[in-house]
């Protein structure tokens, strides 16, 4: 397969999490087309711990959360494959324990002091892009495995897509949620 | 490991969020497949993607097609030539950024280091306060989610800008980019920016962008017959690849146009419209886009025009103008029976009416996006008559007001407007001996502006004015732009005193140059005689204060003292304040022409009531 039939083949997936003090963890899930087009997308149902959960997973509870709750149930289900999936929240990366995909950190600027229990990092367009500590990548393979996408698309702002897309599933539930309270107590 | 997530419907999302808690098993998850834009897409006019990248496309989904108009093009073919013949090398990602990328990185970005390394000079600011997106949102009147989300979930529009392979002659400006944003989802919208601007070039981009993307493969804009050469030149700027078709020469050959132009743009004058008012209201297929600029010329709705335009069966309403509303609110009323008939009626309150168009009326003005543009000074000329004029401004006015008293219940506001057009023309020039005290100001004026190698605009209601001002201004070169200057004449006009160092001044009636004209080179605006309406003379100052301006504009404002034209300027000030009662929020009234009852006030007359006119 040549180089440019693997950038054709090529689809991108964006993780993210939206964290709602009253609701809970909203997850979302985009996959990309090469030129940034959205070609699939999937949100969760928000999820809240109890406090005996709390207690029970301590320090471990928000990774927990993130990658094998709420981040492996929207990337288990979609229909599309994808090489990479790229996530801009550091709880998401023990996702790469459990995908086949390589799980990769986006993070904007540089904090050099915040990365010293991460893997091989690259700078992609101005975006920081980490493997996860447990991945063997190499940052020539994090670069192959972007070109396609980062000659379009900066790297963070597809998320920013997913929040607001988040917030509007939510905004369009809570009024789903209200016009059934008008007609019951009507 | 969690197990699967058990199907759940998104009823029971709703019960977790009443609840206040989740479950730790895996969440219910919704499904979106794209795209699922709401456009009705012309299948038999579809060109397939090439295949790399319907390839692309082509997992579970159906295979993606794309439409345009003058050229096809893969998504984004030329950027994937660049970017495919590079290695797999980090350093060369940032150098191959498409320009539209390029031009989004902040400019404390460095380039791409080497891998692994970490760039040292990069701010550690919040990478993304630095770069401006701009999202297309959702038109308030698309409900479905799945629709909803699908624009939100779009890139950015300087991402489709690139996708699409546009070239602009230069950068759009930020508030531009939110106009496109603005306009590409909308089937009804009022584009009502300040004059100067842009609508036109958002609104070419945007007519560009659902053309490639195969939503508009057939548009008609109809625009005031001298803007038509205009609109050609935007479009020829703006959107090269859009074939661009005039309805213009005999009956036969128009009709001919409208029943088989298939495609491309068709640009018609209003006057061309309503004479083909019956051919195009039957043309074989509805236009896939309507716009219509200067959109006040159908705010009348018994009117011809405002007829034949609504009558045109289109899919999506674009309306045009810096003045949506120009006399009372029923103007707008006549502008959205175009745009989203029933949404007003007439007599409906302010506050009812804010509502009812905030979704479908973008308007900006200059002060508020353009704090680059260079300034505009105001300069008010107050001016005494000469001895002559005042002397026939006296007898005209005395005999006049006399003449009115006179009539009694015979009195209509055509006498009293006569009689101020009178006095207003003894203000330019004293009909018997030609002394204008405007004049003399005007040249002394015009000589500091000509030494200085700048060039200046005059504007008067009345042609004859303008000749008699083309005569005393010889030495300044004086071209001409009005009524009585032939349409396949006056592009030639303006070429001419853009490039001609021995014109210094243009002269202009405010019906023929208030409009649509790019005059940005003008450093000088005079005003010789006032019109009635502030919006229009806004118009006309602003051919010269536009997106382009080299330096300040100066606008001088001609006011003879003690006359009918102070009287007017008094109320036309008051009313100023008021244009923004519908859009900025402020209530208050909504007439910003003189009334009726305001002009029989300039002369202390009175309307005669009916009882006057059946004692007589």
């Amino acid at each position: 397969m040549d180089a440019e039939t693997t950038k054709a083949l090529a689809a991108f997936g964006f993780l993210t999490v939206l964290e709602c003090p009253e609701h809970g963890l909203f997850g979302g899930y985009l996959v990309l087309s090469p030129h940034g087009r959205p070609l699939e997308f999937r949100c969760s149902t928000p999820v809240v711990a109890s406090r005996a959960q709390e207690i029970l997973y301590g320090p471990t509870l928000r990774p927990y959360l993130f990658a094998d709750v709420v981040g492996q149930s929207l990337v288990a289900g979609a229909e599309l494959p994808v090489e990479v999936i790229l996530t801009d929240q550091r709880d998401m990366l023990p996702l790469a324990l459990v995908r086949p995909e390589e799980v990769l950190l986006v993070e904007a600027g540089a904090d050099p002091g915040r990365h010293s229990n991460c893997g091989t990092c690259a700078t992609i367009n101005g975006c920081r892009v980490i493997a996860a500590p447990t991945s063997t990548i190499d940052a020539d393979r994090i670069a192959r495995l972007l070109e396609p996408m980062a000659a379009h698309v900066i790297l963070i702002e597809p998320f920013e897509r997913i929040r607001a897309a988040l917030l509007e599933a939510q905004a369009s539930t809570q009024d789903a949620l209200e016009l059934g309270d008008d007609r019951a107590a009507a | 490991m969690t197990a699967p997530p058990p199907d759940r419907t998104s009823g029971l999302w709703s019960d977790s969020v009443r609840e206040g808690r989740g479950p730790l098993t895996a969440p219910a998850v919704r499904v979106f497949r794209f795209p699922s834009i709401d456009s009705p897409m012309v299948e038999t006019a579809a060109v397939p993607c090439l295949g790399h990248a319907a390839s692309a496309l082509s997992l579970p989904l159906p295979e993606l097609r794309t439409r345009t108009i003058g050229r096809v093009l893969a998504e984004g073919a030329d950027l994937l030539k660049g970017s495919v013949a590079q290695a797999a090398s980090v350093s060369s990602i940032d150098r191959e950024l498409p320009r539209p990328l390029r031009q989004r990185m902040p400019s404390g970005t460095p380039e791409t280091t080497a891998a692994g390394e970490m760039p040292g000079a990069l701010d550690n600011s919040p990478f993304n306060s630095l770069l401006r997106w701009t999202r297309i949102q959702p038109p308030r009147d698309v409900v479905k989610l799945e629709d909803r989300l699908a624009y939100l979930l779009q890139p950015p529009l300087e991402n489709l800008l690139a996708a699409e392979s546009l070239n602009f002659p230069f950068r759009p400006f930020p508030y531009q980019l939110d106009g496109i944003a603005y306009l590409y989802p909308r089937r009804e919208a009022v584009l009502a920016d300040e004059m100067g601007l842009g609508k036109t070039m958002q609104t070419v981009v945007a007519m560009r962008l659902l053309a490639h993307q195969g939503r508009v493969s057939r548009a008609l804009l109809v625009c005031p017959k001298p803007l038509v050469s205009n609109w050609r030149r935007e479009f020829a700027q703006w959107g090269p690849e859009l074939p661009v078709t005039a309805v213009e020469g005999s009956q036969p050959h128009r009709e001919w146009l409208w029943n088989n132009a298939s495609a491309g743009v068709l640009l018609a004058n209003y006057e061309v419209v309503v004479r083909d008012r019956r051919a195009i209201a039957s043309v074989p297929s509805p236009f896939d886009l309507l716009v219509i600029d200067e959109a006040q010329r159908i705010k009348n709705r018994g009117s011809a025009t405002h007829e034949s335009v609504c009558s045109i069966p289109r899919r999506r309403s674009w309306a045009l103008t810096g003045t949506p509303i120009e006399n009372s609110t029923d103007d707008l009323v006549g502008i959205f029976e175009f745009v989203s008939p029933g949404r007003l009626r007439p007599q409906m309150k302010t506050p009812s009416i804010r509502r009812a168009v905030s979704d479908h009326v973008l308007r900006r003005t200059k002060d508020a996006v353009l704090t680059q543009l260079p300034p505009k000074m105001f300069r008010d000329a107050e001016l005494s008559l000469t001895p002559e004029q005042w002397e026939t401004y006296q007898r005209a006015e005395d005999d006049g007001v006399i003449r009115l008293n006179g009539m009694g219940a015979e009195l209509t506001i055509q006498h009293v407007f006569e009689l101020v057009l009178r006095l207003k023309q003894i203000c330019n020039f004293d009909p018997l001996t030609d002394a204008s005290a405007k004049l003399d100001r005007l040249e002394a004026d015009l000589e500091e502006c000509a030494a200085s190698g700048r060039k200046a605009i005059v504007f008067s209601q009345w042609v004859d004015t303008i000749d008699k001002l083309r005569g005393r201004l010889a030495r300044f070169g004086p071209l001409e732009y009005h009524g009585r200057i032939p349409a396949t004449q006056r592009d030639g006009v303006i070429e001419r005193f853009r490039n001609d160092p021995r014109s210094s001044v243009l002269l202009m009636s405010y019906g023929a140059g208030s409009v649509g004209l790019n005059l940005q080179f003008a450093s000088y605006v005079f005003l010789f005689d006032r019109w009635w309406n502030p919006a229009v003379e806004d118009q006309a100052i602003n051919r010269a204060h536009r997106i382009g301006a080299a330096g300040p504009v100066t606008v001088t404002r001609f006011l003879a003292l003690g006359t009918i034209e102070e009287k007017i300027d008094r109320i036309l000030a008051e009313k100023r304040e008021l244009f923004s009662a519908i859009f900025d929020g402020s209530e208050g009234a909504s007439r910003l022409s003189l009334s009726r009852d305001e002009i029989f006030g300039l002369f202390n007359l009175r309307f005669p009531e009916p009882s006057d006119i059946a004692a007589a």
